[in-house]
């Protein structure tokens, strides 16, 4: 049970960390096994959200068992939430930026 | 007064003797050449004596003046070679009891350093004297014409001369006018339609004099009040306004007691154009980053074109030693290497402080202006300094250029280029524009992550208002423009899925098929048995508002769209459109909003990175989409 809950709240910051290591291997085959119409960006938003559930989940759970995670599944959590948080503002605040301007480019 | 003789030797008469005396009237040896040799007078009743002692050698033959104090009958001896006083012999005209002298001067008053002349009359026995020495020009009847050039101490005083023969004296006076102008140096150039203010000391005090302007030629001053003439006295100050009666200027004099030479002149600023090519010495590419003198706010003329861009700068960014130049091409009248000499270029920033330093190209109207740390808003004045001594002032500046020039500092390049790699960093939502903005900032091929279909490239050329500001590229001057990558992905990929599926691309379809409404209709009026699929054709103009990758990638775009559309029967529901385009986008920058994109742009091939690239994507697919005829 401990394991499962692990590797569960461990998924959607696994996600989001394998989606910045293609990013950063710039890998493009991923992209062919993956169905049509999955982006990054959708696969962004999967990870941070899930990672928004595994978060309350985690509450849940500590407030009424006391269970308590692995290391690594704290330390994944919390590297990826601090990066998810932060993408998010930053993402936000450059639409925000540019949406008060109209769209710079023309042609 | 007896008829003067003219001043030859024949008319003169070598016995004429002269004594000197200095302005207190001491009587002192003149030095004369004239009278060079001593000379024994001879006592003479008649002007026309001859002198025993001197011989026609001692007088020059050209017609020269002597150097006299008295005109006496007494023998008089020069000694020592530099002083001479020679005696004239006289005669009475006529023997009468009353004796009469009379001191005539010609003028009330002089310049420095104009002869004064007059005349002086005796009727009796002796010598005339006068003090101060005057030369002798001539004789009249019981008498002679003389003439005085006044000395530097008699400048800004009231000379008097004293004729003493006998026991009579008589005395006339010359002012002799000393005009001091200031100030200094004295401007000897006007611009058209400016004021210089002179101001003048006239000494000696209650002298009035003229100020004269004469005209010559195309150019105009007058005082402020519109005339060309006016008195002066005393001390003070006047204004000269100079303006243009013709497309044409030049030289004017101001004649007051001298004559200073005054010039009008006139510059015109025609054209700025980014100094793209630094190292060379003579001005290239003036038609890529440039704007003219009828360049206005507001129409972009110059660097509009196509897009009719609404700005009113001119985008550049300094070099890596932090300079920032511009070619500028400009008219200056009269165009004469005088003017040009005194002719500067500056920035002017928005505190007027002025920047740089500007060298003319010889037998051109062109002038490369340079300065170094400055950024910001600028406009480029011209104007002229005359004093080389101090710095070109703003009250120097004679024309000013309506467009400015926005300068990117190296240090505001870098700080772009971080905020912008900050921005991709965490990009993670926007994952095309994220690709585009780290190609555009490293100069590589945009990857987008998972994206199976990596793009073609293509070399383009970049031209004049190809991007919205003419930077972003390194431009050829054999050219004229600069060469750029064009990156082309076919259908299939992250792109073109997702603008198949954007709300804007289902908005400009359903906005297609509604215009074709009336011609489905009469299809199925025409042929109600058949299902029929239709084609559209149009060319759309596109702003990806909604979708934010798109936006932040494309923002807006143009393309040339075609719909396949499958009308069933019955209800006329659309079943299947089919949408077949190709998206053309050129990734650059808008200053006003983006301006650390813009920044980063305007420094490719000087500071770095930030090369403008071309986009095209290639739509063939299914528009997902409920529409019902």
């Amino acid at each position: 049970m401990t394991r499962f809950m692990n590797f569960a709240l461990m998924t959607p910051a696994l996600l989001g960390l394998t989606l910045l290591a293609l990013r950063a291997v710039g890998s493009s085959k991923a992209g062919m096994f993956l169905p049509d119409r999955i982006s990054p960006d959708r696969l962004f938003w999967v990870a941070a959200i899930g990672q928004l559930l595994a978060l309350v989940c985690f509450a849940i759970l500590r407030l009424t068992t006391g269970w308590r995670p692995s290391r690594l599944c704290v330390w994944l959590n919390v590297v990826w939430t601090l990066y998810a948080s932060l993408a998010t503002v930053v993402g936000l605040a450059w639409m925000y930026k540019s949406r008060f301007g109209f769209p710079r480019v023309g042609y | 007064m007896a008829e003067s003789s003219s001043e030859t030797e024949s008319d003169w008469d070598p016995t004429l003797s002269s004594t000197s005396s200095d302005n207190n009237g001491e009587s002192t040896s003149s030095s004369s050449e004239d009278f060079s040799t001593s000379s024994e007078t001879t006592s003479s009743e008649d002007f026309s004596t001859s002198s025993e002692t001197s011989s026609s050698e001692d007088f020059p033959s050209s017609s020269e003046e002597t150097t006299s104090e008295s005109f006496s009958s007494e023998d008089t001896t020069s000694e020592g070679g530099t002083s001479s006083e020679d005696s004239l012999s006289t005669e009475s005209p006529t023997s009468t009891s009353s004796e009469a002298l009379e001191l005539i001067v010609d003028q009330e008053q002089v310049c420095c350093h104009q002869w004064i002349t007059g005349s002086v009359t005796y009727t009796g026995d002796g010598s005339i004297s006068i003090s101060p020495s005057v030369t002798i020009t001539g004789i009249i009847e019981f008498g002679y014409t003389w003439k005085y050039k006044p000395t530097d101490e008699d400048c800004g005083t009231n000379v008097f001369f004293v004729a003493t023969a006998g026991d009579l004296e008589d005395q006339g006076m010359t002012s002799v006018v000393k005009v001091t102008l200031g100030p200094t140096p004295l401007p000897w150039l006007i611009p058209v339609g400016r004021y210089r203010t002179i101001n003048y000391e006239i000494k000696p005090s209650g002298v009035y004099i003229n100020a004269i302007i004469r005209r010559a030629g195309a150019g105009d001053i007058q005082f402020e009040d519109g005339s060309h003439a006016m008195t002066l006295s005393g001390s003070g100050d006047f204004s000269l306004f100079a303006v243009a009666i013709s497309s044409d200027v030049g030289d004017v004099e101001l004649v007051i007691c001298s004559i200073v030479v005054l010039t009008v002149a006139y510059v015109q600023i025609d054209k700025v154009w980014e100094n793209l090519l630094p190292a060379l010495p003579f001005p290239m590419l003036e038609n890529i980053n440039f704007f003219t003198r009828n360049s206005s706010a507001g129409t972009g003329s110059g660097t509009g074109g196509p897009h009719s861009v609404p700005y009113d700068f001119l985008l550049m960014s300094q070099q890596q030693d932090e300079t920032a130049g511009v070619w500028i091409r400009f008219q200056v009248k009269p165009n004469k290497p005088a003017v040009r000499s005194v002719l500067k270029f500056r920035y002017s920033t928005g505190m007027n402080e002025l920047l740089g330093n500007s060298t003319l190209v010889d037998d051109a109207n062109e002038a490369r202006l340079s300065a170094t740390g400055i950024s910001g808003d600028a406009s480029v004045v011209a104007g002229f300094q005359l004093d080389p001594e101090s710095a070109f002032t703003v009250s120097d500046i004679f024309t000013r250029t309506q467009f400015i020039v926005r300068i990117v500092s190296k240090s505001d390049y870098l700080m772009a280029i971080e905020v912008l790699e900050l921005l991709a960093f965490f990009g993670e939502t926007f994952p095309i524009a994220r690709a585009f903005l780290l190609a555009f900032l490293h100069d590589t091929t945009p990857h987008i992550p998972l994206d199976p279909i990596p793009p073609i490239i293509l070399d383009r050329e970049l031209k004049h208002n190809d991007a919205h500001h003419n930077v972003g590229a390194q431009f050829s001057p054999e050219t004229n423009s600069g060469p750029i990558k064009e990156y082309a992905w076919g259908p299939g990929g992250i792109i073109a899925d997702k603008m198949l599926q954007s709300f804007e691309i289902k908005e400009h379809v359903r906005i297609i098929l509604d215009a074709h409404r009336a011609e489905v209709l009469a299809y199925f009026d025409a042929f109600p048995s058949e299902p029929h699929t239709f084609e559209f054709e149009s060319d759309v103009d596109i702003q990806f508002a909604e979708t934010w990758d798109l936006h932040l990638a494309f923002g807006s775009a143009r393309m040339p769209v075609r719909l396949l559309v499958t009308v069933r029967l019955g209800d006329l529901d659309v079943t299947h459109v089919r949408l077949v385009a190709t998206v053309q986008d050129f990734y650059n920058w808008r200053y006003p909003i983006d301006p650390d994109g813009a920044r980063v742009q305007a420094g490719y091939g000087k500071l770095g990175s930030g090369r403008v690239f071309r986009v095209s994507v290639v739509l063939d697919g299914q528009v997902e989409i409920q529409y019902s005829y």
